[in-house]
């Protein structure tokens, strides 16, 4: 079977920044490895459920209690900056209303 | 009208009311300092997993319930990706192929923004699912944007509603419906200012009898007053870019087909504008959420849920329609927060003649709260006052316009209706002795309003009527006041 | 015999016995590690500081008479990937460095709960991915029976550390055979539990449908003795299973493999790239398992060759959404030299940025397959084939243990080569998990126990798979081979 994986376009949802040079061999790469994971699309599979989970249990549902959160300067003290205790980050948005 | 027909979708997000969040055991709550009411789990730390909230669970159910839908006996979790700073995981923990509810109903009706009135039907409702929230981000603009997670994990019931709505008035009425349900169920408080209720609305035109048209979202509304508006500027900006394709408009020919994009509405310039678009906003990935089991539902659990489910606004409606003989219209307004239902439903229910318990609160009651900004829980009246009122008018003992002068007192202060009637003087006369004396003293003092009638013009005798009434300070029982001038002036 | 050599459940005696204290035998490995660790590179951190203390308190309860039990002072190693409070685990990745974890995984506060010590952090490959820990991108881990050899992975930190004697047991984690496989390489045991057997809460996931930590350690009983520790339910893990099993390794006293079934199946002898001194070692294993009065019967697992497309579709699926969180905005690594000039936002740049230097090639290469099978471009057909793919794979599983008791076979086709062989291939480095991702895919359970050498002295492993929740009997075959093996395996020289 023929794969063209498209690196840019993945790379790009992916949130990866891919150097101009490295795009033809990635792009090998990549459909190598599809090549291989290729072989299970020609099987007739019809009528088999897929797995979803990985156990057999159903229903695994916790109370609602409010437990202990963590204090709001240990939390603040984890992100690379912060600014009265919130998450400061670059601009998400330019137009605010 | 536009010749075009308007076809309206709505998706609405409402934060379900619970203890804890829906996937951790941080504190629901809004208000709290930033950042601090979070864990390792709601803020995406490498190596957690989700839990899912029982309640969050009941809730959905609820709402589900509540609005005629199905209810999935397997319903599962799954990942939704996309990157986003509020977003602690990059992918949110959301249902997409077997939600918890499927096919409900929401009944619109009652008056639109417009004022016109809105041809009571159902719109349906394709699903809700259950999801959490996102962190809550600032932005600075030109130099930072700032996030808050304490928001992230509460419970959101995301509803969709079926393209069924053709006005803006009509898509505020199924607002409004959606609104008065969850409230009724004590499922959210939909409080807009708090971020618990938040709108995108999906909107195209059309020929009738053409293909739908280029389908626009406007996002992120977060008031009903925003929703109308932003669907009337919608409107009216996609009718002229129709109009100009048709060759109709005053670019003639030169138009082209309305941009698919995402809006959003902009109140200071009261117009929707385009929002930058969210880089391959669409290729969410979904895939079955692997760290959460399916949740099964039995069909004896469906049952217990629905033997405890509040009534719905619209199970009071048609008691009120149905039993209590009022209009459409009026049980469209009384349902409209549920404190007044429930106090509608008390009262109609021991009274002969709810109608009239109605009109005490359609008009003079409703006048008396708007003007003092208050609403009937704020207030010392209850629904056993009104039907005093009722009884007393039914039994003679006092007229109709002493509403308006008990209610101020009843509202402030309580206390027994017929006590307070006596008290400021407001109990009939119905003494023959004492009517016929103010009577004949009308009778005397108009002689030009007798002689008129005398001629013939019946209208006279309503002055009469009124100068007994000022006589006696209006005790006078009115109902026996006309036969007796008009037999004694025959 | 010095300190370093003893099994834990040897130094747990002593320690009741009142032969050897906590301290003594951390002392004894942290000097070995001295001595070693430039050579093995099995650790990425390790606090001297915090272990003497924590030994020194293990003794103090122990003198009081108030030991938390067997394994009170019991210094055990955990791999890079498990979170511990207060400590970084970068999961040998350069994303995470500088977040201080604000808790402890359910795997560590059962360590703790139990008096256990934890010795240091094991090296692995970047987020468990690969297979011979030559994808980290802290430092290089060498295979102590042959230092220009892998140590195999991704658990290989786990596994030479504990060849190498630098530690007495370890925690690895096994997504497709990252506990066996090194294991295997390095001629220790590495048991790989049932699908919730043990919490993952704390685990970093790569993949969160197949992961599960396992003990790696000198023996089988050993692992017997970390099994009983950490697995139990936790209701902070979903798909934990429900109760707690506490007799492991003393359901090996006495064991035998008289009657049982063991499932010879011919796709795992028949693979490409199968050396022949494997085949022979574990021939020879299953022979002598005969011996002992095991029955073997030969088995057939169809679909066996689709084992590595399914799991490099499911695996990588699943990871590119689990690693989406790396990004540099609410902790670890945030690169921010962004570039002015570029029509990308800033915070574009910044995800970008962050990702493709914190992350290494082989991880961004399988986030990238992770994220291609999952989008609509395909229209998920990768994804839906390889789940179905994933339940005849299981059907496999349950038909043979209808029969069998256990499954016999090799872990990996071959034996440790040399390091750099396959850093440039990566086709070779996924067909190496051909022996070990089906178990992966069934939930099933599997321990890898060493059964000879090859012709470079190389170790090789056993494999022994048994059914979900079988681990009883899993161990009590591999111990009662263990025991009676007759081979005299040598040590590693360093
Ligand atoms: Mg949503
Ligand atoms: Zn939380």
């Amino acid at each position: 079977m023929s794969q063209d994986f498209d690196v840019e376009h993945f790379a790009k949802l992916a949130r990866l920044h891919l150097s101009k040079d490295e795009v033809p061999s990635l792009k090998k790469e990549m459909n190598d490895i599809l090549g291989m994971v290729g072989e299970i699309l020609e099987l007739d599979l019809d009528g088999v459920e897929g797995t979803n989970f990985a156990v057999t249990m159903e229903n695994v549902i916790r109370e609602d209690e409010a437990g202990k959160s963590l204090p709001a300067e240990r939390a603040a003290a984890t992100f690379p900056d912060s600014e009265d205790n919130l998450n400061k980050v670059p601009v998400i948005l330019e137009d605010n209303d | 009208m536009s010749k075009y027909e308007v076809i309206i979708g709505l998706e609405i997000h409402v934060q379900a009311k619970t203890e804890s969040k829906v996937f951790c055991s941080c504190k629901n709550s809004f208000g709290a300092p930033s950042n601090s009411s979070v864990c390792p789990i709601c803020l995406g730390h490498p190596g957690v997993l989700p839990v899912v909230n029982r309640e969050a669970i009941h809730q959905i159910v609820k709402a589900g319930l509540m609005t005629d839908s199905d209810i999935a006996r397997y319903s599962k979790f799954d990942r939704k990706s996309y990157f986003y700073p509020d977003q602690p995981k990059n992918y949110q923990i959301t249902q997409f192929d077997l939600p918890f509810c499927a096919n409900g109903k929401i009944p619109i009706g009652g008056k639109g923004l417009s004022g016109e009135m809105i041809e009571p039907r159902d719109i349906g409702m394709e699903r809700i699912h259950l999801e959490e929230d996102v962190g809550k981000s600032v932005h600075y603009s030109g130099s930072h944007s700032t996030v808050d997670y304490n928001r992230a994990g509460v419970p959101l019931l995301e509803t969709v509603s079926m393209p069924q709505m053709h006005s803006a008035d009509e898509a505020y009425a199924y607002v409004q419906s959606l609104q008065q349900i969850m409230r009724f169920g004590g499922i959210s408080d939909c409080d807009q200012e708090k971020g618990q209720f938040r709108c995108d609305v999906n909107i195209s035109l059309h020929k009738p009898g053409t293909p739908f048209g280029t389908k626009i979202e406007i996002k992120n509304l977060n008031s009903t007053r925003h929703i109308w508006l932003s669907i009337n500027h919608e409107i009216e900006r996609q009718t002229e870019i129709l109009d100009d394709l048709e060759g109709t408009g005053p670019n003639g020919e030169d138009g082209k087909l309305p941009d698919q994009e995402t809006r959003r509405w902009n109140d200071a310039r009261g117009e929707t504008v385009v929002m930058r678009i969210k880089e391959t906003a669409d290729d969410y990935r979904y895939f079955p959420e692997p760290d959460l089991p399916p949740v099964v539902l039995t069909d004896a659990q469906i049952d217990a849920f629905k033997a405890e489910m509040p009534m719905p606004p619209k199970a009071y409606r048609e008691k009120f329609v149905n039993e209590f003989k009022i209009t459409e219209y009026d049980a469209h307004v009384l349902t409209l927060d549920k404190s007044t239902a429930d106090f509608f439903l008390a009262a109609g229910s021991k009274v002969k003649k709810p109608k009239a318990v109605a009109n005490i609160m359609m008009n003079q009651l409703n006048a008396l709260l708007s003007d003092g900004e208050k609403s009937l829980d704020e207030t010392k009246l209850e629904p056993d006052h009104l039907v005093q009122m009722v009884k007393l008018v039914e039994a003679n003992k006092i007229q109709k316009n002493a509403y308006a002068k008990l209610l101020p007192i009843l509202m402030e202060e309580g206390g027994d209706v017929e006590k307070i009637a006596e008290a400021k003087g407001m109990i009939v006369e119905l003494d023959t002795g004492a009517l016929e004396a103010w009577v004949d003293e009308a009778i005397a003092n108009n002689p030009k309003a007798v002689a008129e009638y005398k001629e013939g013009k019946q209208n006279a005798i309503q002055f009469l009527m009124g100068q007994v009434m000022r006589a006696s300070k209006g005790k006078a029982a009115a109902p026996m006041v006309i036969p007796m001038l008009k037999k004694k002036l025959s | 015999m010095s300190l370093i050599d003893l099994k834990l459940h040897e130094a747990a005696d002593k320690l009741a016995a009142g032969e050897v204290t906590s301290r003594e035998l951390c002392e004894a490995l942290l000097s070995r590690v001295e001595e070693v660790e430039e050579k093995v590179g099995a650790l990425v951190s390790i606090n001297d500081e915090a272990i003497i203390t924590a030994a020194d308190a293990a003794d103090a309860r122990r003198a009081e008479g108030k030991a938390l039990g067997r394994y009170d002072g019991l210094p055990i190693t955990i791999k890079d990937n498990i979170v511990e409070e207060g400590v970084e685990a970068r999961c040998s990745s350069k994303i995470l460095d500088g977040l201080e974890h604000v808790y402890d995984s359910t795997v560590v506060k059962k360590l703790k709960d139990a008096g256990c010590i934890i010795f240091g952090r094991a090296n692995m490959d970047e987020f468990a991915m690969g297979s011979t820990t030559e994808t980290s991108q802290i430092k290089k881990t060498c295979n102590p029976h042959d230092l220009t050899c892998v140590p195999g992975g991704s658990s290989g930190g786990s596994a030479a550390g504990v060849a190498s004697k630098e530690f007495l047991g370890a925690l690895g984690s096994d997504t497709g055979g990252s506990i066996r496989q090194p294991a295997s390489f390095c001629g220790i045991v590495g048991l790989k539990p049932t699908y919730g057997l043990v919490s993952r809460f704390g685990l970093v996931a790569f993949a969160s449908s197949l992961d599960q930590i396992g003990p790696m350690s000198k023996d089988v009983k050993d692992s017997a003795l970390i099994l009983d520790i950490i697995n139990g339910e936790d209701k902070m893990d979903s798909t934990a299973i429900p109760g707690k099993i506490t007799d492991f390794e003393a359901s090996l006293n006495g064991a035998d493999i008289k009657g049982l079934k063991l499932g010879v199946p011919s796709e795992y002898f028949d693979v490409e790239g199968m050396e022949e001194d494997v085949k022979v070692s574990v021939e020879a294993a299953i022979d002598r398992l005969k011996e002992l009065g095991a029955e073997i019967v030969p088995v057939s697992l169809p679909n066996t060759k689709y084992s590595i497309a399914t799991y490099y579709v499911i695996a990588t699926a699943e990871a590119s959404t689990n690693l989406a969180r790396f990004e540099g905005i609410r902790y670890g690594n945030r690169f921010t030299d962004t570039d002015p000039n570029s029509d990308e936002p800033e915070i574009m740049q910044l995800y970008n940025e962050t990702r493709s230097r914190g992350f290494g090639k082989e991880v961004q290469r399988r986030i990238m397959l992770g994220t291609y099978v999952l989008s609509t471009y395909d229209d998920h057909k990768f994804y839906h084939k390889a789940q179905q793919v994933r339940t005849l794979i299981r059907q496999d599983f349950e038909k043979v243990f209808e029969t069998c008791d256990l499954i016999v076979a090799p872990v990996s086709p071959e034996t440790a080569f040399k390091s750099g062989e396959s850093t440039d291939d990566p086709m070779k480095m996924y067909l190496a998990d051909i022996l070990t991702t089906s178990v992966n895919l069934a939930g099933i359970c599997g321990i890898s126990v060493p059964c000879g050498t090859d012709s470079k002295k190389m170790p090789v492993g056993l494999q022994i798979i048994g059914p979900a929740l079988g681990e009883k009997k899993l161990l009590q075959a591999a111990y009662a081979y263990e025991q009676n093996s007759g081979l005299k395996l040598e040590e590693a020289e360093l």
